[in-house]
Formats: structure tokens, C-alpha cells, sequence
């Protein structure tokens, strides 16, 4: 028997998630490269460490400013200038508008989100532990994992109608593979002395999986679960703009129909924002979960 | 029976460490020196093998002779001259092999030989002849995914002869080979070794391995590592691999390098009085 | 599972060898058998979901409308288009990152903030700046596809043994020549492999754009015959859709091996 399940010669593997293998140093998955280097001490490397990290905003306001001044894309009211924005933003949550748009879409994003990760560890583990299972499932997986979700959408429209079904569901289908696939690519190669040992030790075979193969395999999990939340909030924020009756992807489409084209602005950074704080809260849970961790890890 | 022509003084060494030093900074713990000092000379067409403790540093400084790590402190010259960076003339052997998957093993040999801009009929006849050498006729066309661990290495090592360099660099170049082929890849390597007669500087964790395939074996310190002594090997050459662990010379020379590699203080008198 | 081959008379060999044809094609009869059988016997409406033999038949339909194929066509132009541009930005990008200290500083900060940003919130935007024809969605496709290809060809470079380039440079190769003729061949595993996951990324985005900006294309396609309640036909284009993108990724797979022989494994 094997330790590494195979796939059978011929069929294409399902591709890997995307990110890098655990314990290489990446980009991306570690902001460990730009943590603060312990050499330095003081303000003054304080002072460098922030602007490391946040030089790409700063960057970006001010090339927008310019940008937006010098009308190279547009007027201001096709490129407002971030200053404008952000009066607008705080108009919008003055009066209600933002804060509801984003709890809505935040909602959904975590419903589609808990739904995937429930249904894609537990499928992952069964297709990563049982060889009968992952035969089955090969072909379904390598069909559906390439093909865009979004073009079922409008089938998923036709099913769930309008409201926020249809937009949990695709937010669902956008986060359901990555973490299916580093579930399953992670339990199926869990080091099988680890496993003899613990059944040596009298460890039954349901309490291997809790107690060895879990364990083992989170790093590999977190790493696709990291990707789906962003999925979800992809698929939910999708749905919402193309056939929204509340969030923030319809409110950005509602002021590009009516030509509000601050409020535009406002989804935009308001999402990215989303995303980068909901990314930046998986990270930090993520360290937190893999503290036990070798340091490639994290 | 013949003797080797022992070494005279009177030679320039091939390869020369004065006071190498090397030193790595880690986030954890800070500066780290690996290697205190070490001090040796190689003389032209020695065989010269380097075992210590894991983690003594052994590899570093090969890759300190190689010129792919910087010394921190020190100086290490080839035929005089200070070693700056990688070259030719020092050839290097991994015990990972390091072909590139992506060439063929034809390919792989014939590398260095296209750098130096040899053409190409040239290129393939000295590449086939060096894989008879290596005793690997007819897998030109293989690709690395689909060799042996002992083909690997042959074709490593036949890749590296290509470039005909003066000094050979061995970085436990059997390790991650089965008993088998690392024996028969030692005798191998005796034999070409014979013909050629390349100054090797060998790394190898098997005193066995050592005291078979050297003239000198140096044995370095635990971290941070020195010369801890240098073992002359008087057994003639050619050596019987069979029968070397009934040379009379061999139980002691063993005894007093695996004891050197336990201890930090030997005894040296009362192992000799044995 | 942890299995050893049980003692005595090996028990019904022909049932394990025939597993791996076996499952698959019970799972797959499985989910078509739902699929058909759901919508007639009431499960779910037969208007919303129609049997899966009707949605096939119906495919043929599609590839009989005269306006389905130019639609795709404007489709793949843009696709290629804009994945070619970001392949040819992000490939060298990644791998200059992965084996410079001063670029991947100065770009990983800017990766780190942009990836967890969904790039199909920038399709309006891009609509406003630059109105809604092809330039839009292309600049949609490189933005969504830019990310993946970047940190898949940072890591490949990044993570390349040390030794290949130091057998390199001792068999006579210059540092700048290492670039080209061991980093790059070296990274490729890691570089197929982001470029598989970024056709599956940018076909995704291609359709988003164009569920967005229906002015042409497989997605506008679709959705007027949403907007007509023509729901067999929504189906079916979904089908071919799906279909496309599993045959684009089959295809990779597969002409990878064949190029890249000596490649170990699958991208």
C-alpha cells in the first residue's frame, strides 16, 4: 500500500492550489519577508518597517491623485480624486448606505465561506483517506475545477431566483475547490509511521484522523482555505453585481447605472478593504493555529 | 606491489586554507560561527578526504574551496591564486546529484563543454567517451527523471571530468546511494582516480569510505570546527576494497579517527598501546 | 486506509482491479442519473432545471445559432489576448522577484495588497476610464490573471536548488548567463503549474467581465437568453462552457507532457 495515493496514469491531477508548497518561504502566504529585521532597533527601523508594508497604498493614493488631477484618465467625474472619495465614504456610512451594504455582503461571504470549508474538509478527507472515494471523485473534481463557476451563474439564478441564495451559492462554488483540493492533497499524504505509530499506541482508526491526520494536514488545509475566502468574497461580490438587490457589489453597479461614479470608488475600496482585512484576520488565526508549526510554516 | 610517489615538500599545494573562517547570522540565535578556523594544504594529485562531526561545517568549507560561499575570515587559494568565486577549474560533485532535469544525460556531460564554446562533434565524442568512463554506455537520451540514483551520480560525475578541472570537489557524493552502488561507485571512482590522478578534496561522514579512497583523511571538530588532525594513509596503492579491513594497518587507523570523531580529548597513547 | 493484503486466498481480485474504471463512472452515471431523473419526476421545477438529456440535445442547438460562434470568437480573442499580456509581464516579474532581495521587496508588498482585492470589482471602473469595448475587459484579464502568474513563477525561481546554479557556475556559466539557462528551465515546473491554475483564473474573469459589460460574447450570449426566459438555452451554453474549460485544461495538461518530456509528474 502506498503512502501517496496516485492517480491513475493517463488522467491529468487536479492542479495544485496555487499557492506554494508548505514550508517554502513565499510571497504572499508569509508576510514574514518583510517582518521587521531584528538587527535593526529604534525608531528609525520602525519607521522603515511601516513604510515597507504600507509604501503600495501610499503609492497608490498618490499616483491616483496625480493621476486624477492631471485628468489623465478622465475628468473628475470619471476619476474622482481620492480626497473626493472619501468625503463621499463618509457620506455613504453616515447615512446607512455602506454599513448595511457591507453587512450584507459580509454575511453572505461568511455563510458561502463556513459551507465551504464544512463541505470541502470533509469531502477532502474523505477523498485524501479513502482510495474507493477518490476514484469516484477524480473525474467530477478535474471536470469542475477548471470550468469558471461563474458561467452557472445564470443557472444558479434560474434556481434560487434573485435573492441571496443565488449569491451564497456561488460564492460557495468559487470557495469550495481550493480547500476540497489542499484538503485532500494534504490527508492523502500524511506520513504513514506517523500514523502506525499512534495505532501502536492504541489509537483506534477514528481517532487517528482527529488526533494525527488533522493535525498533520492543517497547514496544508489553511493554505487553500486561505484562497477560498478570498473565492468567496469573489463569488459573492460577483453574484451581487450582476444581479444584486443589496451589498456591495450591487450598490457599485446601482452608481455606475446612475452615474454616481464616487459611489463606484467607494465599493471598490470599500471591498478591497474587505478582503484585505478578512485575508489579514485568516493570517493571523493561521498563526495562531500553527504556533506548534516548523518555521517554514509561518 | 607498488608504492605512490609520497608527496615531497618540495611541490607547490594545489590547494592552500589559511585561518578560513565562517560565520552565519540567524534570526534566532544570532551570529553563529560554523567554522573557528581550519588550516590545511593539498598537495597536487592527493586524494584528500574531510570527516567530522553533522553540522561541523565540512560541506561549508568545500563550498568555501568551490567559491559558491564567501569565507568570513581567512583565505583559501588554488595554484596560488585567492579563490573569489566559482570556476572551472574546480570541479564539484553533490550527493543530490543537481543534474538538470531538463537536459538529457548527453546533454547534462556536454554542458560545461558548450560554455567553452568546443564544437559540437567535439562536444559528443568527449561526453560519450567520458560515459564509458563512468561505465554508462547508451543512455544518452534518458532524461534524469528516469535514472538510477547510482546513474545520477555517474553521469554527475562525468559531467564534471568533462571540463577536465584541476581540483575535484566531493560533497559526500554516495550519501544518498543504497550500500551496493556506493561500494561499487567508490571502486569506480579508484579506478578513474588512478588514471587521472586529480587533486579530490572528498567530504564523506564513512571513515570507511575515507581511509579506502585517501592518502590524507582530516578530521575536523565539532561546530565551531578546526582542524582536529590529519591521519596520513601509508596503505599502497591500488587498494583491495574487499580486503582493506585486513590491511594490518587498517584496525588503528580506523580506531584512532572514529575515536577522534567521539571524543573531544584523545588519548592518543593508550590507543596506540592496544 | 491503512490496508495489508489479508492472509489465505486473495479475495475477489476482479472486484479492485475494476475500482478505478469502476467508481468513476458510477459517480459520474450518478450524478447524471440525478440530473435526468430530478426535474421529471418534480424534484425541482423542469423549467428551472431541465433534464440533462433535453440541456444536450439543446447544446446542439446552440452550436447551430449563427450568432453563438462569432460570440465565442470576440470571447477567445480577448482571452488570449489578455492572458498572453499577463503571461509575458507576470513570468518575468516572478522570477526577478525570486532571486533578487531589492525587487521582491519592492514588489511583494504591492502582491500582498492587491491579491485579497477581487479584481472583478475593477470591471466598471475600468469601463469608465477606458468605455465599454474590448480595451476594458482585456485590462480585466491581465489584472485578475497577473497575480497568480507572478507569485507561481516567484516561487519557482525562489525555491530553485542552489546547487543546479553552482554546478552552473562551476561548469563555466556567468551569473547573468545562470538567468536564462538554468533559472529559467528550472523554474518551469512551478511556471506550468501557475499558468494551468491562471487559464482556469483568467477564463473566470473573461466571463465575469462579460456578465458585466454584455456588449458582446459567451457572456452577454447568456444572458439575453436569461433576459428571455430562454432557460434551456442558458443551460446549455453553461454545459459548453464548462465543458470548454475542462477541455482548455485537459489540453494543457497534455501538451505539456508531450513538449516537456522530461518533466517529473503532472503541472
Amino acid at each position: 500500500m502506498t503512502t501517496r495515493v496516485r492517480p491513475p496514469a493517463g488522467a491529468p491531477t487536479p492542479p495544485a492550489t496555487g499557492l506554494p508548497p508548505d514550508g517554502a518561504p513565499s510571497a504572499v502566504t508569509t508576510p514574514g519577508a518583510a517582518r521587521r529585521p531584528r538587527a535593526l532597533t529604534g525608531l528609525g527601523s520602525m519607521v522603515l518597517w511601516l513604510a515597507v508594508r504600507l509604501y503600495p497604498l501610499v503609492l497608490v493614493v498618490v499616483v491616483w491623485h496625480v493621476l486624477g488631477v492631471r485628468g489623465v484618465l478622465g475628468n473628475q467625474f470619471v476619476m474622482p480624486l481620492p480626497g473626493q472619495v472619501l468625503d463621499q465614504a463618509v457620506v455613504l456610512w453616515q447615512d446607512g448606505t455602506l454599513p448595511e451594504a457591507i453587512a450584507v455582503t459580509l454575511r453572505r461571504v461568511l455563510t458561502a465561506y463556513a459551507l465551504a470549508i464544512v463541505v470541502g474538509v470533509s469531502l477532502g478527507v474523505a477523498v485524501g483517506r479513502l482510495p474507493w472515494v477518490r476514484m469516484a471523485l477524480r473525474p467530477l473534481m478535474s471536470f469542475f475545477f477548471p470550468t469558471p463557476k461563474v458561467a452557472i451563474y445564470p443557472a444558479l439564478l434560474i434556481i434560487f431566483g434573485l435573492g441571496a441564495a443565488s449569491k451564497i451559492a456561488l460564492g460557495f462554488a468559487e470557495a469550495l475547490f481550493p480547500v476540497l483540493l489542499a484538503t485532500a492533497a494534504a490527508t492523502s499524504q500524511v506520513e504513514l509511521r506517523l500514523v502506525w505509530s499512534a495505532r501502536s499506541l492504541g489509537v483506534s482508526e477514528r481517532g487517528t484522523l482527529w488526533r494525527i491526520v488533522l493535525p498533520s494536514t492543517l497547514p496544508g488545509i489553511l493554505t487553500g482555505a486561505r484562497i477560498s475566502l478570498i473565492g468567496a468574497l469573489v463569488g459573492v461580490f460577483l453574484a451581487e453585481m450582476i444581479a444584486g438587490s443589496d451589498g456591495l457589489g450591487q450598490l457599485m453597479v446601482v452608481a455606475y447605472r446612475v452615474l454616481e461614479t464616487a459611489d463606484m470608488y467607494v465599493a471598490v475600496v470599500t471591498v478591497s478593504l474587505l478582503g484585505f482585512l478578512l485575508d489579514r484576520t485568516f493570517l493571523w488565526t493561521r498563526r495562531r493555529l500553527l504556533v506548534w508549526a516548523p518555521e517554514g510554516e509561518q | 606491489m607498488s608504492t605512490d610517489t609520497v608527496r615531497t615538500t618540495e611541490t607547490a599545494p594545489k590547494v592552500v586554507a589559511e585561518g578560513v573562517r565562517k560565520t552565519f547570522t540567524t534570526r534566532r540565535r544570532g551570529e553563529v560561527v560554523a567554522i573557528e578556523s581550519i588550516d590545511l594544504a593539498v598537495q597536487p594529485g592527493e586524494f584528500v578526504s574531510i570527516v567530522g562531526p553533522s553540522g561541523c561545517g565540512k560541506s561549508t568549507f568545500l563550498y568555501i574551496v568551490g567559491g559558491f560561499e564567501k569565507a568570513s575570515g581567512g583565505v583559501v587559494t588554488c595554484d596560488g591564486d585567492p579563490i573569489t568565486g566559482p570556476g572551472a577549474n574546480r570541479g564539484i560533485v553533490f550527493q543530490e546529484f543537481a543534474l538538470f532535469p531538463w537536459k538529457n544525460v548527453l546533454s547534462n556531460v556536454t554542458y560545461g563543454l558548450a560554455r567553452q564554446g568546443v564544437p559540437r562533434a567535439e562536444r559528443l565524442e568527449r561526453a560519450r567517451e567520458l560515459l564509458q568512463t563512468v561505465n554508462l554506455g547508451g543512455i544518452e537520451k534518458l532524461y534524469p527523471k528516469e535514472l538510477s540514483g547510482g546513474m545520477k551520480q555517474r553521469v554527475a560525475i562525468a559531467r564534471t571530468l568533462a571540463m577536465d578541472p584541476d581540483v575535484l570537489l566531493m560533497d559526500e557524493p554516495f550519501g544518498a546511494l543504497d550500500a551496493q552502488t556506493r561500494a561499487v561507485l567508490q571502486i569506480e571512482l579508484m579506478e578513474i582516480w588512478q588514471r587521472n590522478r586529480k587533486t579530490v578534496l572528498f567530504v564523506t561522514h564513512s571513515v570507511e569510505e575515507a581511509l579506502y579512497l585517501s592518502d590524507r583523511v582530516i578530521v575536523l571538530s565539532d561546530r565551531p570546527s578546526r582542524v582536529k588532525a590529519v591521519i596520513d594513509v601509508p596503505i599502497p596503492r591500488p587498494r583491495d576494497r574487499e580486503r582493506l579491513l585486513a590491511h594490518p594497518l587498517y584496525p588503528e587507523l580506523h580506531a584512532k579517527i572514529w575515536h577522534l570523531l567521539q571524543n573531544e580529548d584523545v588519548d592518543e597513547d593508550a590507543l596506540s598501546g592496544r | 486506509m491503512v490496508a495489508e493484503a489479508p492472509p489465505g486466498p486473495r479475495r475477489r481480485p476482479l472486484e479492485l482491479e475494476l475500482a478505478p474504471i469502476l467508481l468513476p463512472m458510477l459517480s459520474i452515471g450518478a450524478v447524471l442519473a440525478l440530473w435526468e431523473l430530478a426535474p421529471r419526476l418534480g424534484w425541482v421545477s423542469a423549467t428551472s432545471v431541465p433534464p440533462g438529456s433535453e440541456v444536450l440535445v439543446e447544446v446542439g442547438a446552440v452550436f447551430r445559432d449563427p450568432t453563438f460562434f462569432p460570440n465565442l470568437g470576440s470571447s477567445a480573442g480577448r482571452w488570449a489576448t489578455g492572458f498572453a499580456i499577463a503571461l509575458a509581464i507576470g513570468i518575468p516579474i516572478g522570477i526577478v522577484m525570486g532571486r533578487s532581495k531589492v525587487a521582491f521587496q519592492m514588489f511583494d508588498p504591492i502582491l500582498t495588497m492587491t491579491y485579497p482585492v477581487p479584481k472583478a470589482a475593477l470591471i466598471l471602473i475600468f469601463v469608465l476610464w477606458w468605455g465599454a469595448g474590448d480595451l476594458s475587459r482585456i485590462m480585466i484579464i491581465i489584472m485578475g490573471s497577473l497575480i497568480p502568474i507572478i507569485i507561481s513563477s516567484y516561487h519557482g525561481a525562489a525555491g530553485l536548488e542552489p546547487r543546479l546554479l553552482w554546478s552552473a557556475r562551476a561548469l563555466g556559466t556567468g551569473r547573468a548567463a545562470s538567468m536564462l539557462r538554468v533559472v529559467l528551465p528550472g523554474s518551469l515546473p512551478q511556471i506550468l503549474s501557475g499558468v494551468r491554475l491562471t487559464i482556469a483564473i483568467s477564463i473566470f474573469t473573461l466571463l465575469a467581465s462579460e456578465l458585466l459589460i454584455r456588449q458582446d460574447g459567451i457572456g452577454a450570449y447568456m444572458f439575453t437568453n436569461l433576459d428571455n426566459g430562454q432557460f434551456l438555452r442558458v443551460w446549455a451554453v453553461s454545459v459548453v462552457i464548462a465543458s470548454i474549460g475542462f477541455l482548455l485544461d485537459l489540453l494543457y495538461v497534455l501538451g505539456v507532457r508531450r513538449v516537456l518530456p522530461w518533466l517529473e509528474g503532472d503541472v
